[in-house]
């Protein structure tokens, strides 16, 4: 990446001693100290290489709640990591208030950082990817970003300014941000708020590399901090790839097994109907109903297990238009008269690339659940947009009961269901589905207002796609 | 009579199939197994044959080429609990019929007696 920075200004001071050992936070500071007044930037680089496998060992105690369910539980280690990280960089008052005193030096050069800053990554293909709300959403980023430089200088240095950390480290795991792009941003501030302290030190060179070392400290640890929100994710979604392939395993397993006892059950409930007539007891009918009718719907749960279990990946990659999608999916799900269709596609939309049989699989199952959301009736809308030139969004939105804040984050694990008679897999397979064609599905709900699940897909093939046929 | 040679190695799924298949009018062999399938048709001469894919010893699949390779125009179902469509795909490709198992008995009844009459 191309960057609008430069460490000339920093090159020009003069070779001074490194502050007492005490004061840095251990001896090996020393030699680091003499490195980082030949070059700064690279003496950074090195200081956070030592020090990188000191970070891993804190980062990584077993500390990482087994599903990021718990953020409370995520927050309350980041806190203790911020305090064992605060210790070990050597990180003290007297670096805080050197921080302090800095800020008003700071205040005019951080909103023009921040901007440079973003008319640089917005310029990276993968921003267009994460950054996807336009200027208003670029507005937003900007005053986070410079109250999080604000912050880095003004502390306090508490339990709030850690959590407050976390939050952002978390954010940038849930909007798909890549770690090379924070990590590449911590180091242009880094290097930008060093160059706005200069002048104002023009006469204390020792008090201005106190003053660098004090950035060094506390943006290592912001560096940790955010780093340890990725770690806490990826473990997390390790652990959650084990798990489900574990269960994949287990349920091609006992589906298959299980196919041949319902199928001698609905084969003699079949036998048993045969054989009666008129005059036979009505709860005898009455019963065999039930049980063929349990038969069934224990067979559609095992074929949806066996359906999860199955590789989700586009076997068949057509150029598909949504209408046709759509139009394919409504016809599968049958729609009460109580509930009101509408469907807006835009004009000129690109085909997708996609396996359509998969990806009318998904529509029909966010068009079943939006239905059954609407139990007294309501209104169903099926739209599209463009999000950028490359992306393409569907929308299936319920003005139905809406999905409780504690099942959003839940509602595409598999076997997880609200429903009377769910088995849990429709949005879990359709999860899969969409990300095995490189896109994302994402919902939106308000409690009695209603949800809106949007399935964001590439224009472009997707990665990673079997057999392929067809112009795309 | 028409002579169906069953062979499941759940002997439930046969019983029950094979009482069906009985009160229709069929004659029904029952093999435990692929090797017994394959030895039962020498014997009967079944006039049509319905083979479940996973079994021991010999497989659904094995068995229907070792009866096709004395018999090579006998009608033949294969069953399966496999439900992915790929591999019954594949089975289809390969030139054999495939349904799916649980086992609907009317469509298994129209078929074998659109196969019994050819």
């Amino acid at each position: 990446m191309k960057t609008a920075w430069s460490a000339k200004s920093l090159e020009r001071w003069p070779a001074a001693g490194p502050r007492d050992p005490a004061e840095v936070g251990g001896g090996s500071e020393k030699p680091v100290g003499r490195l980082v007044l030949r070059n700064r930037v690279d003496a950074c680089s090195f200081a956070l290489s030592l020090r990188q496998e000191r970070f891993l060992d804190i980062i990584d105690r077993p500390s990482a709640p087994p599903e990021r369910a718990g953020r409370a539980g995520g927050t309350d280690m980041a806190v203790t990591i911020f305090e064992d990280l605060k210790r070990y960089v050597g990180f003290t008052d007297a670096d805080a208030k050197r921080l302090r005193a800095a800020l008003p030096l700071l205040r005019s050069h951080i909103r023009p950082t921040v901007d440079r800053f973003y008319d640089e990554i917005l310029l990276h293909d993968g921003t267009n990817r994460v950054i996807s709300g336009g200027a208003a959403q670029v507005a937003r980023l900007k005053e986070t970003l410079t109250q999080w430089s604000i912050g880095v200088f003004e502390g306090p240095y508490d339990d709030g300014y850690v959590r407050r950390r976390e939050r952002i480290g978390l954010m940038h795991v849930d909007v798909g941000l890549e770690p090379r792009f924070m990590i590449a941003a911590m180091s242009l501030f880094r290097t930008s708020f060093k160059n706005a302290c200069v002048e104002g030190y023009a006469g204390d060179p020792r008090e201005l590399m106190s003053l660098f070392l004090a950035i060094d400290r506390i943006l290592d640890i912001e560096l940790a901090i955010a780093l340890h929100a990725y770690h806490e994710h990826y473990v997390s979604r390790l652990r959650r790839q084990e798990k489900l392939a574990t269960l994949g395993q287990i349920s091609a397993s006992v589906s298959h097994e299980l196919k041949n006892p319902i199928g001698v059950i609905k084969m003699s409930v079949y036998a048993l109907r045969k054989k009666l007539d008129g005059t036979s007891e009505p709860k005898i009918a009455s019963h065999l109903e039930k049980i063929d009718r349990n038969a069934s719907r224990v067979s559609s749960i095992v074929s949806g297990l066996l359906g999860f279990a199955r590789s989700r990946e586009p076997r068949r990659v057509e150029a598909a238009s949504l209408g046709s999608i759509v139009k394919e999916a409504l016809g599968q799900v049958p729609v009460p008269a109580n509930v009101e269709v509408s469907v807006e596609l835009s004009d000129g939309l690109p085909a997708l690339a996609v396996d359509e049989v998969q990806m009318t699989q998904v529509l029909a199952n966010l068009v079943t659940n939006a239905i059954e959301a609407m139990p007294q009736g309501g209104k169903l809308k099926i739209s599209s947009r463009r999000i950028d030139g490359r992306e393409v969004a569907l929308d299936v939105e319920d003005s139905g009961v809406g999905i409780p804040e504690e099942n959003l984050r839940r509602l595409f694990e598999p076997l997880f269901t609200t429903k009377l008679l769910g088995t849990g897999l429709g949005l879990a397979t359709s999860k899969q589905i969409v990300e095995a064609h490189g896109g994302r599905i994402e919902v939106e709900s308000r409690q009695d207002r209603g949800s809106r699940f949007t399935v964001r897909l590439s224009a472009s093939e997707p990665s990673g796609a079997g057999e392929r046929s067809g112009a795309s | 009579m028409t002579t169906v040679l069953l062979a499941d190695d759940n002997a439930d799924f046969a019983e029950s199939l094979a009482d069906l298949l009985t009160e229709d009018g069929y004659s029904v062999v029952i093999a435990r197994d692929g090797d017994e399938a394959v030895r039962l048709f020498g014997e009967s001469r079944a006039d049509v044959v319905l083979l479940d894919v996973t079994m021991p010893r010999m497989s659904g699949i094995d068995a229907l080429d070792r009866i096709r390779s004395v018999s090579p125009s006998v009608p033949a179902i294969l069953l399966t609990a496999y439900e992915s469509m790929t591999f019954a795909d594949r089975v289809r490709a390969a030139g054999y019929d495939v349904m799916l198992k649980p086992v609907h008995y009317p469509e298994l009844a129209s078929w074998l007696g659109a196969l019994a009459e050819r």
